[in-house]
């Protein structure tokens, strides 16, 4: 369901991280000109989430904070409740990157990717509170 | 503290909100093992035996209370306290109460940083930090068979101390519930989900109040003249917030058809 995760400097305007969870590579070259849109984006909105549809049935949500954006690409229109979560997500991704990212340590930027993979992974694993409650009670 | 070993006789009112709270909860604990033998998931379990916890914990406050009622008329030192042995093991038991409840919120709110962070540190902590109340009451039961002196003798002390130390544990498993309940309220897209993490919500708070009650009946009692015979108002009113819990968890865990039709009615006309 989730292809990758990128996140971007709109101080450099460029992509600082990215990770791959599912099958389509951000830096392959048939996603060449959807992470071009992606980048237009997350580089100038300010703050807030912003959903961009793609060619292939995908969606990227590009959330922002002061500094830094997030793109999520999903593999397919994921419903709103799935969408808000990963949105609270890529908040928390975020905020935890930003105290990172302000010291400008080559290293440690890069090191914050086994963080950001952990959450991620951690997420995909386990199942929403909302989705337990269905299962076990509701 | 020696105030706190002047043996006291429950009241009528007070026995009766116990039976009632003990009722209550049985019927949520019917309940919530029918969830589990219908879902097969280990979070109803999991509840199902927290609320067993307690049911035995006000069962038993109940049936010592009630057999002290029966037995002994006026406040008697020499003789068996049979209530305060029966508040003594309800903490025991509410304290295992208290360490399912945390173990509960860590399976249901697992993707919450907090849990990823810390995996099941939380819940094996809190577990012993309860363990610690359930040594508090197995040394006060030890030590009422072997003082000599005729207020200690057959009557477990239940110190101020004891309280407000379970009271602390109640108030931190409660409030993780509640805080992440909340949250997960905010991110909920239908109506009667939100409804749903309202109730549980709801019920925390009022897990919450059933102790500080409790507490402030043993306050009171202590510092205040006018409470000194026990089992006063505070009481009366901590077994009420018991009732509350009961009715808000079944709303909120077991929430009947019709209370989700409800919510989901109202949906489709906001639509």
């Amino acid at each position: 369901m989730l292809e990758h995760a990128i996140i971007f400097s709109k101080e450099s305007q460029s992509i600082i991280l990215t990770s791959l969870y599912g099958e389509v590579d951000p830096k392959a070259d048939a996603f060449k000109d959807s992470l071009e849109k992606i980048r237009e984006i997350a580089v100038k909105l300010e703050k807030g989430v912003f959903k961009l549809d793609l060619a292939n049935n995908g969606k990227t949500m590009i959330v922002a904070i002061k500094n830094l954006s997030i793109a999520i690409t999903f593999n397919k229109i994921a419903k709103e409740e799935v969408m808000n979560f990963w949105e609270s997500v890529a908040l928390e991704i975020l905020k935890s990157f930003d105290k990172i990212y302000v010291t400008k340590d080559p290293a440690k930027i890069l090191a914050f990717k086994d963080t950001m993979d952990e959450i991620i992974q951690w997420n995909l694993k386990e199942q929403s509170p909302i989705d337990k409650m269905k299962e076990a009670f509701w | 503290m020696a105030e706190l070993d002047i043996p006291t006789i429950p009241n009528l009112q007070s026995l009766i909100m116990m039976a009632i709270t003990a009722f209550s909860v049985s019927i949520i604990v019917i309940l919530l093992f029918i969830k589990y033998f219908q879902r097969k998931r280990l979070p109803a379990l999991t509840l199902a035996f927290t609320f067993l916890m307690w049911d035995f914990a006000s069962l038993i406050v109940f049936i010592f209370g009630l057999i002290h009622y029966l037995n002994y008329s006026t406040p008697q030192v020499g003789v068996i306290q049979y209530a305060r042995y029966g508040i003594n093991l309800g903490y025991a038991f509410s304290a295992l109460s208290n360490a399912l409840m945390v173990l509960f919120v860590s399976q249901i709110y697992s993707q919450a940083p907090i849990f990823r962070k810390t995996k099941k540190i939380i819940p094996i902590v809190n577990g012993l930090l309860n363990g610690v109340t359930i040594g508090f009451v197995v040394d006060s039961i030890m030590q009422s068979f072997v003082f000599t002196d005729v207020v200690s003798y057959l009557n477990p002390a239940y110190s101020l101390n004891q309280i407000i130390y379970h009271l602390v544990l109640t108030f931190f498993s409660f409030t993780l519930l509640l805080s992440l309940s909340a949250r997960q309220r905010r991110k909920a897209t239908f109506r009667w989900e939100k409804a749903g993490f309202s109730f549980i919500v709801y019920s925390a708070i009022a897990g919450i109040l059933v102790y500080v009650f409790l507490a402030l009946d043993e306050l009171a009692q202590t510092f205040i003249p006018l409470f000194n015979e026990g089992y006063t108002i505070f009481n009366i009113i901590g077994w009420a917030f018991g009732i509350l819990l009961c009715i808000l968890a079944y709303f909120g865990y077991v929430m009947p058809k019709w209370l989700r039709d409800r919510y989901k009615e109202k949906t489709l006309e906001v639509k």
